[in-house]
């Protein structure tokens, strides 16, 4: 007679699928904080002279050479 | 300018975990990542060979001639994706995170709000002006057929392509994957295409002698703008990389990618649409194919593009309704309704097609309003506040005792330092008038509008952090690490 019954069902279904999800973000919090940096590979200092360089340095010559 | 990631591994989804991973705003696990060095380069690329690319060229153009317009759209570019990627794209890759959860840190857990609201306005702006560029390839096809339809062809085909977006952006994924895998490498065809032509059949010297379609009478000024429109061509990717980032496994494939790709490829594509431009001395590229392909070549290169607009405002739209979860109120909306909610903005592209696309140069501008002082908020957070420390734990925690919770969810300083970045920008270049402050000429409007609100906000938070004597982690600092579980997580 009445939809209360489903209402209820689709609600512990997403109660559930919530829980779910947030036992999976606690396990991949740890995992990722438990996590070494050198399994990321290192961005050095060489790194970024290169970025500076040719994103910034070498554009920036450019802009202005070609200004006049 | 961008695409969140859709376009992937649809069909390699094993679990509902990685599901919510990968399409959602789990932290992405560094097995999950999809992408080793060569899918991260060829993705960038395929994402930065896209028809705004086009676009950009054109509006670049309308002020400077060829010579010129290299440099703006190339060292320009290369400027703008190196302010928007390198905190972003190192924090996202680092963490696994989805850009918005990014923000966070800086911005407040409902400070980010206003980022997304700038995000809806990027992703939906472009799709208006691509919209506008489907209608203007039907009217040019039924021209190039020997038809004389109106004008009011093109507001047709703005709402044709909407629909036919609100259609691949329902049905599925799979569509959106599958047209991509088809169009990304068209459209490169189509470049290489279009250049050959214009060596070919024009010749670099008729290229560089062709005069800048609608110039203003000061030529530094007009440089000044092209300038800017190519560091904001750059900035305007800040949609985009987060997502490209937090799918690489190393932190040299979150940066140099989007850099070479993004930032180089990209405006090499832009020299194409500029090269076009003023040769055909129209900045619309639906006007370019014919004239440079002949009647046949033309009409195919013709519905080529207006398929791949299509693809690209799906992209964008789809993007767009990925980022209202954000927001809970939109968490349950069934995505059908959030596709239409999203669609609504660009209904004004129907009624008024040429106006608003019209305006295109000063929304490419605009870009830079938005995301520059982000950027440059972003980099001093991350960098210099936070030493590239993040609290992953705090990104999920609604409960007010969260280290980003700030005041009320807003860091009000963030804000504020933004704020500033807008009117400093709009001093320096009014994007809607076109005018430019002297001091513009020395230092581009992007520039100054990320470096000084980077500085208040680095300046202001560290005077905060030693009035409240304690380090930047805030009170619940201990969160992220020790052992508490989230007690209010928002996802």
């Amino acid at each position: 007679m009445s939809n209360p019954p489903r209402t209820d069902l689709r609600t512990s279904a997403e109660q559930a699928d919530r829980e779910r999800i947030a036992e999976d973000l606690e396990r991949r919090i740890e995992e990722l904080e438990a996590l070494d940096e050198s399994e990321l590979g290192a961005f050095t200092a060489l790194d970024w002279f290169f970025c500076i360089t040719g994103s910034v340095v070498l554009p920036a010559i450019a802009l202005w050479w070609f200004a006049g | 300018m961008s695409a969140e990631g859709f376009d992937s591994e649809a069909n390699r989804l094993h679990s509902p975990e990685q599901e919510d991973s990968t399409f959602g705003r789990l932290p992405l696990l560094i097995k999950e990542r999809e992408y080793g060095t060569a899918s991260a380069h060829t993705t960038c690329f395929a994402y930065a060979i896209a028809t705004w690319c086009f676009l950009t060229g054109g509006f670049v153009a309308e002020l400077v001639g060829a010579v010129q317009g290299i440099v703006c759209l190339i060292a320009g570019n290369l400027i703008g994706i190196f302010i928007t990627t390198m905190a972003l794209g190192l924090g996202c890759q680092r963490y696994g995170i989805e850009q918005m959860d990014c923000c966070k840190p800086a911005f407040g857990l409902r400070g980010i709000r206003i980022p997304l609201l700038f995000y809806l306005i990027n992703m939906l702006g472009w799709a208006g002006l691509l919209l506008v560029m489907f209608g203007n390839g039907i009217r040019n096809i039924l021209e190039a057929l020997g038809y004389q339809p109106g004008n009011w062809i093109v507001g047709a085909g703005v709402a044709l392509g909407l629909g036919l977006s609100y259609l691949v952006v329902t049905r599925g994924v799979h569509l959106l994957s599958l047209s991509n895998s088809i169009i990304a490498p068209g459209v490169g065809i189509l470049v290489v295409f279009m250049l050959y032509i214009l060596i070919h059949d024009y010749g670099w010297d008729v290229i560089a002698a062709a005069p800048p379609l609608n110039p203003g009478p000061e030529p530094l000024t007009n440089y000044v703008i092209a300038v800017e429109l190519g560091i904001a061509s750059g900035i305007s990717w800040w949609g985009g990389v987060g997502f490209l980032a937090r799918n690489t496994r190393s932190q040299r494939n979150a940066i140099y990618p989007e850099i070479i790709q993004l930032g180089f490829a990209g405006s090499v594509a832009c020299c194409i649409g500029l090269f076009s431009a003023l040769v055909v001395q129209s900045n619309d590229p639906t006007e370019w194919m014919v004239p440079l392909g002949g009647v046949v070549m033309g009409i195919f290169a013709l519905i080529f593009v207006a398929l791949a607009n299509v693809t690209s405002t799906a992209v964008s739209i789809f993007a767009s309704g990925l980022a209202m979860r954000h927001i809970k109120m939109f968490r349950a909306t069934p995505w059908w309704q959030l596709m239409l909610l999203l669609i609504i903005p660009c209904v004004p592209f129907v009624f008024w097609p040429s106006e608003l696309f019209s305006l295109g140069d000063a929304f490419l501008a605009y870009n830079g309003t938005m995301y520059a002082p982000i950027s440059g908020i972003l980099f001093a957070d991350y960098f210099f506040l936070r030493k590239q420390k993040l609290n992953l734990r705090a990104l999920f925690e609604d409960d007010p005792s969260g280290e980003y919770y700030f005041h009320s969810g807003f860091n009000w300083l963030a804000l504020g330092s933004l704020l500033i970045g807008q009117i400093l920008y709009i001093v320096l270049y009014n994007p809607l008038t076109g005018e430019t402050h002297p001091l513009s000429a020395y230092v581009p409007a992007s520039v100054a509008s990320c470096i000084v609100p980077a500085l208040i906000y680095w300046a202001g938070m560290r005077v905060l952090a030693r009035r409240q004597s304690a380090s930047l982690a805030g009170p619940a600092a201990l969160d992220g690490r020790g052992s508490r579980r989230l007690i209010s997580p928002n996802i």
